[in-house]
């Protein structure tokens, strides 16, 4: 026992050795997106060119990690020096002072012409301004796989404009096996899968049918705004396309997953996408269309911003990194890389014409209104519940043709979304 | 005090005493830092409004707990995890017994069996969770089509709640199958055939032998397995967190589960407070079915 | 003779219909693992094809050279085996120190602090994982080796294990003897118990490693950089990145699994050994 104790501590300081290797100066790179990494390897690698010794390390961890790491390793100084984090995270780390105000270099940077008022507004918070607004995070719109379209008779050219056009063409679109089962969707919901992502594609019906999640009182304070009957209208829509129109079904793959392999026809979503059937099916013959309108005629479309930590805006190295990270010559790389659309002013014609799909992201019609996520810190946590409560709703048939079912059942998630603002004392009538 | 007390001893026990306390220093001040400290002060938060982010932490008294029984989400993860372990243990046992009654006697390739059972049980959940994810999908799943060999239709097992919960019980009964085997059988080997013999002379045979001699002394092993099964099922969370990982035909509200619960107010929502008040409750259940194990088996032996 | 026959041949019976269940059974029992190792040689679009074939068609190792490719996973390897080795060895040191002297003397306030052992057995880590973690966060221990560790060094359950088991194999005697022969306490320790502690210290030992070695949440909580995840957060984060590209994640699953097969294996007998003694004794 004596002689195996003394082997394996041995062996462990060989280990340790081997597994302590030290680089000269690492900026740490945070995301909580995934298909971001390569932009920030590509980013890292180019910018390690003009400033050597300096290596750049990346990690995507799933977001929901990833506030509790910001969070715990930013006033330790172990955590990154930039990371990207949605709106209503960084309004929490900025209430509670650990995220600095932009230094001087990086403020006059922003403010140079490259950014439209509107993403420095967003940004602003007392007059100062924190991050940098590197892309617009969630600009959805309506991709469609064409040859579907021509198959099912429908015009390629012609993508539905309205929900209820929507609900048309997908039931024309989708297919069955004997037994009634869906083998191929005609619109793809989010319908299942943890956290705050199936709140957010909720809206893009929800938001179109004429309501919102959480709306400002007259206080300052926040409410549920969805409680009425545009509110049932867009719950009745996902009821009606699983088991009335039967257009999706859970069984089915979803997301751009089955988009890519031509298991769906229809499905909204943002412009990585793009990036993804370049990366995964080249062949596919497809559109992307404003998104449908209801009552109204909007998409989600918020600036998402890097930031730096308080260790990392007192490095030179690191206020480079950044700014190069949001500069013009790295945009391109930052579309073909992610497929995001970066969120400084940029000339997109010579993008259009190689892919046209990008044409509604970068391009807008001039009547398509925007709505953004608010900047509160309850918001996260309205969205992760409500994305719970919307499920076990979406599964249950009891719903179809029912609207007292409907109306109790958004009732219910507007009670709770009203309890969790009242608990986080934002609140008001 | 104790410098009172130890004058009634000898110098010689006095240096011996002294070596002991010497020895245990280091050991229990680990044990205080790292177990017994961070136990006190989780039922000491509990009674706070605990924010991990801000500075100020408000005494509420039993607030905290107040509020867990008006919540929706702490009541169904409650629901779930007693779902989850009493079947999940029941199911485990019921399959075991068996098993572990042909596999303890003497019989060709026993040790093989024995290993092959146990398999499960010693691999990582990371990885297999991952596994069983991909077994259960919907779509491409083995699982759907075993079943459609059969001419079953294809189930979403990820995704309805009343499903994926069973779905989860599944996967635990094959990962601890193998542990609860192995201590039956230990159980069984230490029953003496004696015992069997004289049952035999009173002329005694199959079920009677179980119902006299087997189930009656393999009691204590019995109770054994299925509390430190129970408190085992009462503490999963990584199944639950790697399958709910990911947009894809996960479960979310639908297995949520107590640590899961916890997990997410105090490092989702930084409730640091609120998420105590769970853990004080687990905590109070897993030491309510250590301590009928306990009594239990003093009454018994 | 007929007779004897045919109790034989229903015995036969008996015996092969044990042994049909019994395989039966191990086939269920081996699927998964099956299902996996196939998955992994699998090029994608093989993965997605109904009715899903066992083996594959065109089986490739590209799976495994973009594993590597993508995550560092021969450092979460390397963390892994860095994390569990030093719990064993911690856990060993404490429970041989601590076993010696629960077992072997008397002094004031063993029953207390016994009990205090006992309590720090039954309360579940997860539950008090909040509290400890407020302090890592006080101490700047986050995201580091020492502070990932740390609640890994200590297990009382380890102490109670080696109590026993010196208790029942040395005797006072023996000790008395040492003694006369001039060896002192601390001497006794490492001269007579922990020799004779090869055995349960052992599968005390294996038992600490595979603790060590699928602790999740904690590293979940404490680990923050791609170098300091062990297997199981590093496998968690991949599958989180390639959700749906299941032949890579069963490549990662299988790279993941196979160490502990092999120690599975190699250690088949200890490690039931070790399970069915940790059983014996709460």
């Amino acid at each position: 026992m004596k002689r195996f104790l003394s082997i394996s501590a041995l062996v462990l300081v060989v280990l340790a050795v081997m597994v302590f290797p030290t680089f000269a100066k690492t900026i740490n790179v945070w995301t909580g997106f995934p298909e971001l990494e390569p932009y920030y390897k590509w980013a890292g690698d180019e910018f390690a060119k003009t400033h050597p010794g300096v290596q750049v390390e990346v990690l995507s961890t799933s977001l929901r990690e990833f506030e509790q790491k910001l969070v715990t390793s930013i006033p330790t100084g172990t955590g990154p020096e930039i990371f990207d984090v949605g709106p209503y995270i960084a309004i929490k780390l900025i209430d509670a002072g650990l995220l600095p105000a932009n230094p001087e270099d990086i403020d006059s940077y922003l403010k140079s012409g490259a950014w439209s008022q509107f993403s420095i507004d967003y940004v602003t918070i007392d007059g100062k301004t924190y991050g940098l607004p590197m892309m617009n995070g969630s600009r959805a719109a309506l991709f469609y796989n064409k040859d579907m379209f021509v198959e099912a008779g429908l015009d390629p050219d012609k993508p539905p404009t309205t929900l209820t056009d929507l609900m048309e063409m997908a039931r024309k679109l989708t297919k069955y096996d004997e037994a009634g089962n869906v083998v191929r969707s005609g619109l793809s919901l989010r319908i299942s899968g943890g956290g705050s992502g199936l709140t957010e594609k909720f809206r893009f019906i929800l938001n179109n049918a004429g309501a919102d999640l959480i709306v400002p009182t007259a206080n300052g304070k926040w409410k549920n705004g969805f409680n009425n009957a545009a509110g049932e209208e867009a719950l009745r829509f996902y009821i009606d396309a699983l088991y009335k129109y039967k257009v999706d079904a859970p069984e089915v793959r979803h997301d751009s997953d089955a988009f890519v392999t031509n298991v769906t026809a229809m499905f909204m979503r943002e412009s990585w996408v793009i990036g993804e059937v370049i990366a995964k099916n080249p062949e596919l013959n497809y559109g992307v269309a404003p998104m449908p309108a209801g009552e109204r005629y909007e998409t989600l479309a918020q600036p998402w911003s890097i930031y730096m930590s308080m260790d990392g805006a007192k490095s030179k190295e690191v206020r480079e990194f950044m700014m190069f990270l949001t500069s013009a010559e790295a945009a391109p790389q930052l579309i073909e890389l992610s497929g995001w659309i970066p969120e400084r002013e940029f000339d997109y014609e010579y993008l259009v014409e190689e892919t046209p799909q990008y044409e509604v992201f970068v391009n807008p019609p001039a009547d398509l209104g925007f709505y953004t996520d608010p900047v509160i810190p309850a918001f996260d946590e309205v969205q992760t519940k409500v994305a719970d409560e919307l499920m076990a709703a979406f599964l249950n048939k009891d719903l179809v043709d029912n609207p007292e079912g409907i109306a109790k059942a958004i009732d219910d998630i507007a009670d709770l979304v009203d309890s969790i603002l009242k608990r986080n004392n934002a609140y008001g009538k | 005090m104790q410098g009172l007390r130890l004058r009634k001893y000898s110098p010689y026990e006095r240096s011996r005493i002294l070596f002991c306390y010497v020895m245990l220093l280091p050991i229990f001040a680990l044990f205080f830092v790292l177990r017994i400290w961070p136990i006190i002060r989780t039922f000491w938060m509990s009674l706070f409004d605990w924010n991990l982010i801000g500075r100020n932490h408000s005494f509420i008294g039993l607030d905290n707990y107040a509020m867990l029984f008006q919540d929706p989400q702490f009541l169904l993860s409650m629901k779930n995890t007693f779902l989850y372990a009493g079947a999940s243990v029941a199911l485990c046992f019921v399959i075991s017994l068996p098993i572990a009654m042909v596999l303890a006697k003497k019989m060709r390739f026993s040790p093989f069996y024995q290993a092959i059972y146990f398999l499960p049980f010693i691999t990582p959940l990371v990885p297999m969770s991952v596994a069983w994810k991909w077994i259960y999908d919907p779509m491409y799943g083995i699982l759907n089509y075993i079943l459609s060999i059969f001419g079953m239709p294809s189930v979403g097992w990820l995704i309805y709640p009343n499903v994926a919960i069973w779905a989860l019980i599944i996967m635990n009964v094959w990962k601890n199958l193998g542990y609860n085997i192995v201590l039956l059988m230990v159980g069984l080997r230490n029953i003496s055939p004696v015992y069997y013999e004289a049952a035999s002379i009173d002329g005694a045979y199959g079920w009677k032998k179980f119902q006299y001699i087997t189930w009656p002394l393999l009691k204590p092993m019995i109770l054994y397995v299925v509390v430190t099964s129970t408190i085992n099922a009462f503490n999963v969370f990584t199944q639950v967190y790697v399958m709910t990982l990911g947009s894809q035909a996960a479960p979310g509200r639908a297995v949520r589960v107590l640590l899961y619960d916890i997990y997410e107010n105090a490092f989702r929502y930084f409730r640091l407070g609120y998420a105590s008040a769970e853990a004080v409750i687990l905590t109070i259940i897993v030491i309510a079915l250590t301590v009928v194990q306990f009594k239990y088996i003093k009454s018994e032996v | 003779m007929s007779k004897m026959t045919k109790d034989h041949s229903l015995g036969f019976l008996q015996r092969v219909l044990k042994h049909l269940a019994l395989i039966i059974g191990s086939i269920i029992m081996v699927i998964p693992f099956v299902w996996m190792f196939t998955t992994a040689f699998k090029p994608e679009v093989e993965v997605l094809i109904w009715p899903p074939k066992l083996l594959p068609k065109a089986p490739t190792y590209q799976n495994f050279i973009d594993l590597f490719r993508q995550a560092p996973f021969f450092r979460y390897f390397m963390n892994s085996v860095l994390i569990s080795g030093i719990s064993t060895i911690s856990i060993l040191m404490i429970s041989l120190v601590g076993g010696f002297i629960f077992s072997k003397y008397r002094f004031p306030g063993k029953n207390f602090l016994f009990t205090v052992l006992i309590v720090t057995a039954i309360v579940p880590f997860e539950s008090y994982v909040i509290p400890l973690y407020t302090t890592m966060v006080k101490w700047g221990w986050i995201n580091t080796y020492r502070g990932i560790i740390a609640p890994y060094l200590v297990m009382s359950f380890g102490i109670f294990l080696l109590r026993q088991h010196i208790g029942s194999t040395i005797s006072d005697e023996l000790m008395d003897a040492a003694r006369i022969d001039g060896c002192s306490e601390f001497g006794i320790l490492t001269r007579i118990v922990l020799p004779l502690s090869k055995s349960s210290g052992g599968a005390l030992g294996i038992f600490a490693f595979t603790q060590a070695w699928i602790a999740f949440m904690w590293p979940l909580l404490l680990a923050n950089k791609k170098e300091m995840f062990n297997m199981e957060i590093g496998l968690t984060m991949f599958q989180y990145r390639f959700s749906t590209n299941y032949s890579l994640l069963m490549a990662g699953s299988v790279i993941s699994v196979v160490p502990m097969i092999i120690i599975f294996v190699v250690l088949r007998r200890q490690i039931i050994e070790s399970i069915s003694l940790t059983g014996l004794k709460g």
